[in-house]
């Protein structure tokens, strides 16, 4: 193989405009060839002797500070030292903490880790930038933006009676690739029947109109929208869909002539034969101080044997306001 | 009328906050200026709400627990109105599945989810209030809890209703004279 190769050198130096590659082994070769033209030789370590590097890269060795903990004076303010969230730090922590786990007596001498480089306690939530002392500092900066309640509305009753509608409205935060939430755009609206400016036929209609979404134990009307993509638009949506019940339950059509006392949702003792009996019998009568509660008592007495059912207490009921009716 | 509190305005409190947090990160001993007297009040109404419920759902039940007690210690600093704090019973959500593919019925596998939860609920909050109070809580929200947020507002009886009626009637009216 060396020659082979000493020839084919030898015929470079014949011509030495032409240049031909080659590697060599022979080191007295290469080096008349360097001093011609420079080669890249290849270097085998142990084979051919190689001039050591003048200057060796050392990389300079970093010395880690001691841990802050260590130099923190005992009056230091923590919200300084811990001041945003961010994992668990050993070195800053000044007080000892232990967190895992060993799975016999003999490993780590029986003791749980140490907070020195403790991948567990960098795993968990900290809460090291929301102390006591951290809250106390963000709510004296965000009581500026808080507004008091007003102390005229500081009963369920007192809203009621001033607010009677009342939106309930939905918000999500989670971590996800989007902020947007589908259920968000739900809008629930509740409003008493009995807050509503109604008389007795546009109550009787609105219930009609409404359906489900009345509540008789309660006396709330319910609307939940959730058709429209926002939440602004489901919210305009259900005050436009009260709005309309309300309006329709005013209005009286024509056809609601033809409606008779058996299409009514119940007994209604003031357009009843039983009203007019009495109104007979009550007109050969003197009136007495309280005959209006009485004529009341019998009228809700009937009603329910009508509304409610037939039963032995309802007919005691009836019979002892008939009684009062009659034999004063 | 009894509600009428008005809201301070947004770009100021965005300025103040900004303002607060370059002190308070920035400087360690300098006293932070009150910001009352900078916030004024804008002719917007205030939102009005009843209920505020906060629901809060996770898988690590320490972290729930830290959580609620910033919550309550806001809810002091704040001097809001918080009813109630309720756990409601956890969820564990059990998978058995055979360990390999289709053969050995004898060996599974058995995984599961743990959820624990924890309801806030505060009673008459404005709605400048709320929206501080959510907004703080929020952004502290620890890794792998999720938040939903109830709001019951208030509203009267909007005032076109008694023109709606009189339209209505007035309608009706004509229909019975035709």
């Amino acid at each position: 193989m060396s020659r082979l190769l000493q020839k084919i050198i030898k015929v470079t130096n014949v011509t030495p405009t032409k240049s031909i590659r080659t590697c060599s082994t022979n080191l007295s070769h290469q080096k008349s060839l360097n001093a011609e033209e420079e080669f890249r030789v290849l270097e085998i370590p142990g084979w051919t002797k190689v001039e050591e590097s003048t200057k060796r890269y050392v990389r300079r060795k970093r010395i880690a500070p001691p841990p802050r903990a260590d130099s923190l004076p005992m009056d230091s303010d923590w919200t300084d030292v811990w001041p945003t969230a961010s994992s668990f730090k050993w070195s800053v922590v000044p007080f000892p903490i232990r967190q895992g786990y060993i799975r016999k007596m003999c490993e780590n001498e029986g003791i749980v880790p140490g907070k020195y480089g403790n991948a567990e306690l960098m795993k968990i939530p900290n809460f090291l930038h929301l102390t006591p002392a951290h809250i106390r500092k963000h709510c004296a900066a965000l009581k500026a933006f808080c507004t008091p309640w007003p102390n005229e509305l500081d009963t369920d009753e007192k809203c009621q009676v001033n607010f009677p509608i009342k939106i309930t409205t939905r918000d999500y935060c989670k971590d996800g690739h989007s902020i947007r939430d589908e259920r968000s755009r739900l809008v629930t609206m509740t409003v008493a029947l009995s807050d509503l400016d109604l008389d007795e036929h546009a109550k009787d209609k609105i219930k009609r109109l409404v359906g489900n979404r009345y509540n008789e134990v309660t006396d709330v009307i319910t609307i939940e929208t959730d058709q429209c993509p926002t939440k602004k638009q489901n919210f305009d949506y259900a005050f436009y869909l009260l709005s309309a019940c309300y309006s329709e339950a005013w209005k009286t059509e024509q056809w609601e002539s033809d409606i008779t006392e058996e299409d009514q949702a119940g007994f209604r003792w003031s357009s009843s034969e039983s009203k007019l009996a009495v109104d007979k019998a009550l007109s050969g009568m003197k009136n007495s101080d309280n005959q209006e509660n009485i004529v009341k008592n019998y009228a809700d007495a009937v009603s329910d044997i009508f509304n409610i059912g037939e039963s032995e207490e309802n007919y005691d009921r009836m019979e002892d306001a008939a009684t009062k009716l009659l034999f004063r | 009328m009894a509600a009428s509190i008005s809201k301070p305005t947004f770009l100021l409190r965005l300025s103040n906050i900004l303002k607060r947090q370059t002190s308070s990160f920035f400087a360690t001993n300098t006293q932070i200026s009150k910001t009352e007297e900078v916030v004024e009040d804008s002719d917007e109404l205030d939102a009005l709400y009843q209920r505020l419920l906060v629901e809060c759902k996770g898988n690590e039940p320490a972290v729930l627990e830290s959580y609620e007690k910033f919550i309550r210690l806001t809810a002091e600093e704040l001097n809001l109105n918080l009813v109630s704090v309720e756990s409601p019973p956890k969820v564990f959500e059990r998978w058995t599945v055979l360990k390999s593919a289709h053969v050995h019925k004898k060996h599974r596998a058995q995984y599961e989810t743990r959820t624990f939860f924890k309801n806030f609920e505060f009673k008459h909050i404005t709605g400048s209030t709320a929206d501080t109070l959510l907004e703080y809580i929020q952004r502290q929200l620890p890794e792998g809890i999720v938040m939903k947020v109830s709001k019951e507002e208030l509203f009267k009886i909007p005032e076109n209703f008694s023109k709606l009626k009189e339209r209505a009637l007035d309608k009706s009216h004509k229909q019975s004279q035709e």
